[in-house]
């Protein structure tokens, strides 16, 4: 009767992603302040400045973690509406009061603190997906009754996105959307025919419009080599098999841009060379093999909470994938975090949030497992 | 098949999709060895050339001392002063032209100047080394403001010695004298400290692994053999001699007789080696051994000592000097200065007799003249190290003529020998027959360079017994009471040689030598001035240069506390007598 025999109960999975998801963070922050002493010390005198930001970030990121595993699956389908009409007002309310960093808006400052709100629309844009898929159920496959309205409000939250302009993440935003509702039911047919005009239409829009992604897209496909992913080149490079030794790196003395940002991984890569870079990948794919594993054994029971840990799972794998991509120099740069290690308290938290979602789902799994 | 086809849909999707992302991640991590493993060397020389820089580190010049450790030139570091315009707002300039202009004493308005341009670094004041100004500097720190340690060679003797010690250009290499022949010693070895450079290539630190593989050196000191004391009375009888008589240059050297040390070395014209701008060429020549000069009688002493050496003319002997003052040598006629008929010996030299001394050197022939030339060193350079040394010039053997070049060379002409040449033979002469090679240097670093005899020209019974009282005998009464010194018994002679050009007589070599204190020879002084002025009559070297020698001679005696000598009123030193009895 079982479609595959499994040897593991889905709570062994959740347990796991819960400490792949706590190792990483770990990992991220060690990192965050071996990688970002000398910008502190620059900038803020105080070497410590991004770690102590990072800890509160960590702190926030737990309490909602522990929230968020405690929350019934059932929390989000009935209110993935609220969640989705959040995430939009977020979005517009950053184009209005946003604050303003190289040229775009993109954060939200509250007391004292940053918030990204397409941090927030990647968890929305999930939740809505999953929940809009199972309501429509087999109407998905239709066009005018299941397509445009399960994909017009994920088409608005990257526009709202792009506005800002955050390129990268609108691209990210509306991938990981389609991801869903394709897992859900929709027809790629009619995904390729909305779906690929409209994106063509935006990136020429977008290549005429914003110089800046011109110029990253052209270097991309250009021989010239940025700057940034020189950098990067020179830090994972000279890092070795077994790195530099932790806090040993150059690539931080103001040579990597983001170090603790975008491009923390080729500082990780410097420091603890390809062994480091190999556990911290292998994290990565344990994390997506878990959380594929929590929503599979969750499908027979709830295909909302298959559609909601595979949405999550499929979120952080990609969003690794798509760093990693873009500092090995395989992908044009995107302005996209390495998830749970990344600096930066807003994509630290809904990472959490995710990981605490998936806990939740395991468990859920386990309980409708045990009453089977 | 117990699930439903939808569900088994989303399965196989979902499957897909996470064998996707894997694959992904392993394409990522097949990347990331070929970046981090296969290309590690490439990638590591990349960092270091971008990381690593390095910086010159702080070495000094070595310092020249003279013998008796007094510096004659050092390197030290002095402050400098400069600021960043571009870091003080136009609203705090007067505020900070007041503060600077009160600390480092220099006018308001030449900083406001300085402030108004458009730049990143301007001078205000450079090598400070006024007590008082550097006293203040510790309260100027402020931004926009720096101090920088600059190094600068400085001269605590001024023009003393100048020639000799030389000057460096401002990045401290030697252009003349000592500092230009001693560059290689004296230049120090900067080190390089390896330092970590960062992106924005402004803030470097030293590296954390990595010790400074390159350790500077400062340069090796030199001790010269010059006394600062000597070489100051050396140039005060310079000025004074040559405000008098206004030559064309006039040289001066003192040098120890006993081991050919280099005590003074002065000449005229002189610079001042702090000032190291529109320095004129002619004035940083050692003029000692650049320039060579035909002497004249001064001369006469060492060939009349070979002769008598040699056995060849005996000191109680009359020599014929004529009745008229003139005599025949070949085809040639060679008078004195007025007729002495019969001298003896020591009269031919006390009185300077030029027919006399034609008929001694006519006795040692050519021979053993052009030996005696080579055994005192002239017509080569002396090995003494001074920089533009030249040889001077003695006729080659096969053109020596009787009448002529022997002649002529008995009374010191056709040779011309450089100042420190013919003090270092002079000495000889006065020093038991013993020549000693010039020595400039007594140290270089910690290696000691020990006074160097070459030969014995003369034998000492000749030079002591019989020599000494006649050289003493020519400050006495002869040519050069002026270089006499109450209370203690000097020896010389005189010397005065015309310079003749195509219009007749162009002027005269003026000079003199003189010993002290002749029982026991300490300085050799010599004293030429070329070309006095001659509106008051013939300069005679016994006008001109003997008062220099004896002024100098005076001084040099009393700095070396040398007791004067009671001496017989016929000028006879007893102490010497008494000394040679006691042999």
């Amino acid at each position: 009767m079982a479609m595959t025999p499994d040897a593991l109960p889905p709570l062994a999975y959740g347990r796991a992603i819960t400490w792949i998801a706590f190792s990483l963070t770990a990992i991220g922050v060690l990192m965050i302040y071996s990688a970002s002493t000398f910008w502190g010390a620059a900038k803020f005198d105080d070497p410590a400045v991004f770690l102590k930001r990072q800890l509160v970030g960590v702190a926030l990121g737990f309490a909602v973690f522990l929230l968020c595993a405690r929350l019934p699956v059932s929390f989000w389908s009935r209110r993935a509406g609220l969640v989705l009409l959040s995430a939009l007002a977020l979005l517009a309310l950053v184009l209005v009061a946003g604050s303003r960093f190289n040229g775009a808006r993109r954060w939200i400052r509250f007391l004292g603190f940053g918030f990204q709100p397409t941090e927030f629309a990647k968890l929305a844009v999930v939740v809505w997906a999953a929940a809009i898929a199972v309501r429509k159920g087999p109407a998905l496959s239709r066009f005018r009754e299941g397509f445009i309205p399960a994909v017009l409000p994920v088409v608005a939250v990257c526009g709202l996105t792009l506005l800002e302009p955050d390129f990268g993440t609108c691209l990210f935003l509306g991938g990981l959307g389609m991801l869903v509702l394709i897992l859900g039911g929709l027809r790629m047919s009619h995904l390729m025919t909305a779906g690929v005009a409209l994106v063509a239409v935006v990136t020429v829009f977008m290549l005429t419009r914003f110089e800046y992604i011109r110029d990253r897209i052209s270097f991309f496909a250009g021989e010239q080599e940025s700057y940034q992913v020189r950098q990067a080149f020179i830090a994972l490079g000279s890092g070795g098999l077994a790195g530099r030794g932790i806090g040993a790196g150059a690539g931080k003395l103001f040579f990597l841009p983001e170090v603790a940002g975008d491009f923390i991984f080729p500082s990780i890569g410097e420091e603890i060379g390809f062994l480091g870079v190999c556990l911290v990948v292998s994290l990565f794919m344990a994390f997506v093999w878990c959380g594929y594993r929590i929503a599979r054994l969750a499908l027979p029971f709830d295909r909302f909470a298959f559609l909601l840990g595979m949405g999550l799972t499929a979120w952080v794998g990609f969003q690794a994938v798509v760093n990693l991509a873009v500092v090995s120099g395989s992908a044009p740069t995107k302005g996209i975090a390495l998830p749970f290690i990344s600096y930066g308290s807003s994509s630290l938290v809904v990472c959490l949030a995710a990981s605490g979602i998936l806990l939740s789902v395991a468990r859920a799994a386990e309980a409708r497992r045990d009453a089977a | 098949m117990s699930a439903p086809p939808p569900y088994r849909g989303m399965a196989i999707r979902a499957g897909g999709l996470t064998g996707m992302v894997m694959v992904l991640f392993l394409a990522l991590l097949a990347r990331f060895y070929d970046l981090m493993v296969t290309r590690h060397a490439e990638f590591r020389a990349a960092a270091r050339g971008q990381t690593s820089t390095s910086r010159q580190t702080m070495a000094f010049r070595g310092a020249l001392r003279d013998r008796h450790g007094r510096n004659l030139a050092l390197t030290r570091a002095w402050p400098s002063v400069a600021v960043d315009p571009s870091a003080i707002v136009p609203e705090d300039r007067e505020a900070v032209a007041e503060r600077l202009s009160a600390t480092l004493g220099i006018p308001r308005r030449t900083v406001l100047e300085q402030l108004a341009k458009d730049s990143r670094f301007r001078w205000l004041s450079r090598q400070i080394t006024d007590p008082r100004v550097l006293a203040r500097l510790p309260a100027l720190a402020c931004g926009g403001v720096e101090v920088r340690e600059e190094l600068a060679r400085s001269h605590p003797a001024g023009r003393v010695g100048a020639q000799l010690v030389g000057f460096t250009d401002v990045d401290g290499q030697g252009l003349s004298g000592l500092e230009l022949v001693l560059d290689t010693v004296l230049a120090p070895r900067f080190g390089r400290q390896a330092l970590l450079r960062d992106g924005k290539a402004g803030l470097m630190r030293p590296p954390v692994d990595e010790a400074s593989p390159e350790p500077g050196r400062d340069g090796a000191d030199v001790v010269l053999a010059m006394d600062l004391t000597i070489q100051t009375f050396v140039e005060e009888a310079l000025d004074r001699v040559v405000a008098a008589w206004r030559p064309v240059s006039a040289v001066a050297v003192v040098l120890d007789p006993r081991n050919g040390d280099i005590l003074a070395l002065a000449s005229r014209p002189t610079f001042d080696p702090g000032a190291r701008r529109n320095v004129p060429a002619e004035a940083t020549r050692i003029r000692a051994v650049t320039d060579s000069f035909e002497v004249g009688s001064t001369m006469k002493p060492l060939i009349a000592a070979a002769a008598l050496d040699a056995g060849l003319v005996g000191v109680a002997e009359t020599i014929d000097c004529t009745e008229d003052g003139s005599y025949k040598v070949g085809k040639r006629t060679l008078h004195d200065h007025h007729p002495l008929g019969r001298l003896s010996f020591p009269e031919v030299i006390v009185k300077s007799s030029n027919i006399g001394m034609a008929q001694i050197g006519q006795r040692l022939g050519i021979d053993r003249t052009y030996r005696l030339f080579r055994a005192l060193g002239f017509g080569r350079t002396t090995g003494s190290g001074l920089p533009g040394e030249v040889p001077g010039k003695v006729t080659e053997r096969a053109r020596w003529t009787e009448a002529y070049t022997l002649a002529s060379v008995s009374m010191g002409h056709e040779i011309a020998v450089t100042p420190l040449q013919f003090a270092s033979a002079f000495s000889a002469l006065v020093a038991d027959g013993i020549i000693h090679r010039p020595r400039a240097i007594l140290r270089i670093g910690d290696r000691e360079i020990p006074p160097a005899p070459l030969r014995q020209v003369y034998g000492k019974d000749v030079t002591r017994n019989v020599m000494a009282p006649i050289l003493a005998r020519v400050v006495t009464e002869g040519t050069g009471t002026k270089a006499m010194v109450p209370g203690h018994v000097v020896g010389g002679k005189t010397g005065t040689a015309q310079v003749l050009s195509r219009g007749g007589v162009a002027g005269y070599v003026a000079s003199f030598i003189g010993v002290a204190p002749m029982d026991e020879p300490r300085f050799t002084v010599f004293v030429l001035l070329d070309r006095p002025r001659r509106d008051q009559g013939t300069p005679y070297g016994g006008t001109c240069a003997a008062p220099c020698v004896g002024e100098i001679l005076a001084r040099c005696l009393g700095y070396a506390e040398i007791a004067p000598s009671r001496s017989t009123g016929d000028g006879r030193p007893e102490a010497r007598a008494r000394h040679a009895k006691g042999r």
